[in-house]
């Protein structure tokens, strides 16, 4: 009697029932692609236990269940149970839930297992359906047969990821280490360039239209001026790592191979030696290569990724790769066949090779029966003809102006190269644009934004028991001897450092173990950043437990690893002081000697846990009027505007902080002690420098 | 709110059962339900609330959860829960309240999401949860007469889904 009461009140409660409806729309047509789920069925088996109560309570019921739970034990029991248990709603709140990633996507297909890169599943998000990719990399396989920390790709896909957001970019939903195993998640994408241009070709329309072609080429321009802006080469831009969604909007993917340039640059670790060698089955990668990473150049910088694009573009049009070298001789050869022989090429590898005139790809145009065409045609070695067909066909859609980009896309010397934000103004696309917005003042804002989100807090040691500022300077001073024994540049040092204070401001660390972090911290910056030769060891890991003095092991220092990862949530792309001197040296061109007083200067701040109440932007900024003020005693009036940009209180606070710090590293035994440093700088002999008197003073007003 | 502290007699709110029964609460136990709140809020004439769709059993237990949090805030129960006992996932008070049998506790849930009172709505939904908590699917199954709908090859597409159920 009561119950039939019950079950006629609640249909009573309109509001109830419409909601209900709601939920059984938004469920049902998203739900399981591969499986739809059918409506709460009319006919429910037990009408004693269930039936009286409405979906929005039962799903308020299933909120007390961990995801797991959901997953392994609810959803079995029945289909209405699988139906409730996998309710957006639920999930959308678990989702917010400190949840393991792992239960918050809806596998539907393995895409593809390798060794490096994990297996790859298709999904959706519970919470939202949407399409995603998860990542999952046992370490213990992608290493060299044990657990080695977080690779490479992997912690510079994150890191990258993580800080970029740009409609361009493919968005990273979430990472986590749990215990071997490493899951990422990213949005995924309909097609990638590839599909898309077989989808062309099957389809009726042979031809990508040229609006496509131009939004295409635009947005991989606009993307591509954004991470370029960041200060991060991308390095492995092919069809495969091109997304492109239904409403046509494109995302770059795949960042494992990308680094941070540095400026100025310098000679970096090839992206992978051993991959290198297998250049049979990264074939796909050789047709995008630029000419100076095949003639193995030291030292190159974002040209290589607007040579991808040039590629990219052409093959947009004739949907064939336009150069596809067998091997790297064949390729070269293939590129010089169009573009002609870079003539500042040093190398005498290139001056052995015959010489190829350049093409000039506006001649294509020409009309075919004109005298001018049977000159072009005669000109060139008869070898050419089928390239020139090519370009004859690229240049009948996209015109002179597509040609003009395409050329400058493709130019054999990459200092002559369009870069990408110029490429962005050029008339092919047909919307006016100003000027190439100036790249050193986008990095700078770019480090000024990472700077407010990811800094230590300045007085965690407040909250550590165990551990004091003396200490932190101990761990500090080894560390830079590590740095200069394992030949890891300087930035890898100071991300290090700044890893260690992110650790300390959110966790509480025994003295015993502040060692590990230090060494841990390394290993991370060190495989993020710039490997070390170390890394070619493949053991990373014990060479960081062995620079211990084996206090720690290899297992112990890659658990300690992982727990820091998770600590500071993989955003290893962090600023430091470096950076910002690095950035401001490109800005203001000092002289070598001032430039070097300054990187010793951020070396010694790394010391110092006082120095955290400074930004780094600041104190980047003190350190370089100082060393201004040392070798010049006074910093060139034509640098004056750059110093006025600070606030002059905070200035002069800054400088005479560095200032007394200096003096103490000098005559305090406490600080004077540290001997690593001037070992490290001893090419300026710092034990014979003393700080400049200067005060700052705002003279210029 | 419209409602004078320094009156020496609480207002009693009056509360109509499916019955037609009155049950009588003090005001401001009765604001606890957002539902009697938007009622009676703004209209100080109005003391008698109708609830055609809640039984006198049912206002009697909620009037009693309504006047022990009278001046105090109910205990947030920590989802997950951590075990098939109540008592370990909230306040011995709580836990003793919602021991009751099956019906009560569907009732005094549906009646509770139709009051809007969340705390309770939660505290009957948590009871549910412990109920199915740490039992199989089978026992689910058998204890609920729920028959088995799953095709075995559903099962493995399931597993499928989850790869890393196994590992």
């Amino acid at each position: 009697m009561k119950k039939e009461e019950l079950k006629k009140n609640t249909r009573i409660l309109k509001g109830k029932e419409t909601s209900r409806e709601c939920l059984l729309e938004i469920t049902n047509s998203s739900i399981d692609h591969r499986q739809p789920l059918k409506k709460r069925s009319k006919s429910f088996k037990c009408p004693n236990y269930f039936q009286m109560i409405p979906n929005d309570l039962m799903i308020c019921i299933f909120g007390f269940f961990s995801a797991s739970e959901l997953i392994t034990e609810i959803q079995l029991v029945c289909k209405d149970w699988r139906y409730l248990a996998n309710s957006p709603i639920l999930w959308k709140e678990l989702s917010s839930a400190n949840v393991e990633l792992k239960w918050l996507v809806r596998c539907v297909e393995c895409l593809a297992e390798r060794r490096s890169k994990g297996r790859i599943y298709k999904g959706y998000l519970r919470s939202t359906e949407a399409p995603v990719i998860l990542r999952k990399v046992n370490l213990d396989v992608t290493n060299a047969g044990f657990d080695d920390g977080v690779p490479t790709s992997l912690l510079r896909e994150i890191g990258y990821l993580s800080e970029f957001s740009h409609p361009g970019i493919v968005k990273i939903l979430g990472s986590e280490v749990i215990k071997k195993t490493v899951y990422t998640c990213t949005e995924q994408c309909t097609y990638n360039l590839k599909e898309f241009i077989k989808f062309y070709e099957t389809g009726n329309c042979r031809n990508i239209p040229l609006p496509m072609i131009k939004s295409l080429s635009k947005q991989m321009f606009e993307a591509l001026a954004y991470i370029h802006d960041k200060g991060v080469i991308h390095r492995n831009l092919k069809p495969d790592n091109i997304l492109i969604t239904d409403s046509g909007q494109l995302k770059i993917t795949d960042f494992t191979l990308s680094r941070l340039a540095s400026i100025p640059h310098y000679m970096y670790t090839p992206e992978d030696p051993k991959e290198r060698n297998r250049s049979g089955r990264e074939i796909r990668r050789l047709w995008y290569r630029a000419p100076e990473l095949l003639l193995r150049s030291d030292i190159y910088g974002f040209e290589i990724d607007v040579w991808s694009v040039g590629c990219l573009i052409a093959e947009l049009i004739t949907k064939m790769p336009l150069f596809n070298g067998e091997s790297e001789i064949e390729q070269l050869f293939k590129i010089f066949k169009v573009a002609g022989v870079n003539e500042d090429e040093v190398s005498t590898q290139a001056k052995s090779f015959p010489k190829w005139e350049k093409i000039n790809f506006s001649d294509v145009l020409a009309e075919p029966n004109s005298e001018e065409f049977k000159r072009i045609i005669s000109a060139l070695i008869p070898a050419r003809e089928q390239i020139f067909t090519v370009l004859r066909q690229i240049g009948a859609i996209i015109g002179a102006s597509g040609l003009d980009l395409l050329q400058k896309c493709l130019d054999p010397n990459p200092k002559t190269r369009i870069t990408a934000s110029q490429a962005l103004c050029h008339p092919f696309f047909d919307i006016e644009m100003s000027s190439p917005s100036d790249s050193l003042q986008s990095y700078i804002s770019h480090l000024l934004s990472l700077e407010s989100q990811i800094s230590p807090s300045p007085k965690y040691l407040i909250m550590q028991k165990d551990i004091n500022a003396a200490m932190r300077s101990i761990l500090v001073d080894w560390l830079i001897d590590v740095a200069v024994h394992f030949e890891v540049n300087d930035e890898t040092l100071h991300l290090a450092v700044n890893y260690i204070d992110r650790v300390l401001s959110v966790a509480k660390v025994e003295r015993s173990n502040l060692q590990l972090v230090g060494v841990a911290c390394m290993k991370i910056a060190d495989v993020f950043h710039e490997r070390s030769k170390e890394y070619y060891r493949q053991e990373n890991s014990i060479e960081y437990a062995y620079i211990t003095a084996d206090e720690f092991t290899a297992a112990q220092v890659v658990e300690m690893e992982k727990e820091i990862l998770k600590r500071i949530k993989f955003r290893v792309l962090a600023p430091t002081t470096l950076f910002f001197i690095k950035a401001y040296q490109a800005e203001l061109n000092l002289d070598l000697s001032t430039y070097k007083i300054a990187l010793f200067l951020s070396d010694l701040m790394l010391l110092s846990y006082e120095s955290l109440k400074y930004k780094y932007s600041l104190l980047a900024a003190g350190i370089i009027y100082i060393s201004c003020a040392f070798t010049q005693g006074f910093p060139a009036p034509q640098n004056a505007d750059f110093f006025t940009n600070f606030p002059s209180s905070d200035f002069s606070s800054v400088i005479e902080f560095i200032k007394s710090f200096w003096l103490d590293a000098k005559t305090n035994p406490q600080i004077s002690r540290f001997e690593a440093i001037n070992h490290k700088h001893q090419d300026i002999n710092p034990r014979q420098l003393w700080p400049p008197s200067t005060h700052y003073q705002n003279r210029y007003f | 709110m419209f409602y004078n502290f320094n009156k020496i007699e609480e207002v009693k709110i009056r509360l109509r059962s499916a019955e037609g029964h009155i049950c009588e609460v003090e005001e401001s136990a009765a604001l606890m339900s957002s539902f009697i709140r938007s009622m009676i809020e703004g209209f100080n004439e109005v003391t008698e609330v109708s609830l055609p769709n809640i039984n006198s059993v049912v206002i009697e237990k909620v009037i009693e959860y309504m006047r022990h949090y009278k001046d105090k805030d109910p205990p947030i129960i920590k989802k997950p829960i951590i075990s098939s006992k109540m008592e370990e996932n909230t306040s011995a008070w709580d836990a003793g309240f919602i021991d009751a049998d099956w019906n009560m506790v569907v009732d005094l849930m549906t009646a509770a999401d139709y009051l809007m009172m969340i705390p309770l709505r939660d505290l009957c939904c948590a009871k549910m949860a412990c109920k199915f908590k740490g039992r199989s699917i089978d026992e689910l199954r058998a204890e609920y007469h729920i028959e088995n709908e799953f095709p075995s090859e559903m099962e493995e597409n399931l597993e499928f889904q989850h790869p890393w159920r196994l590992e």
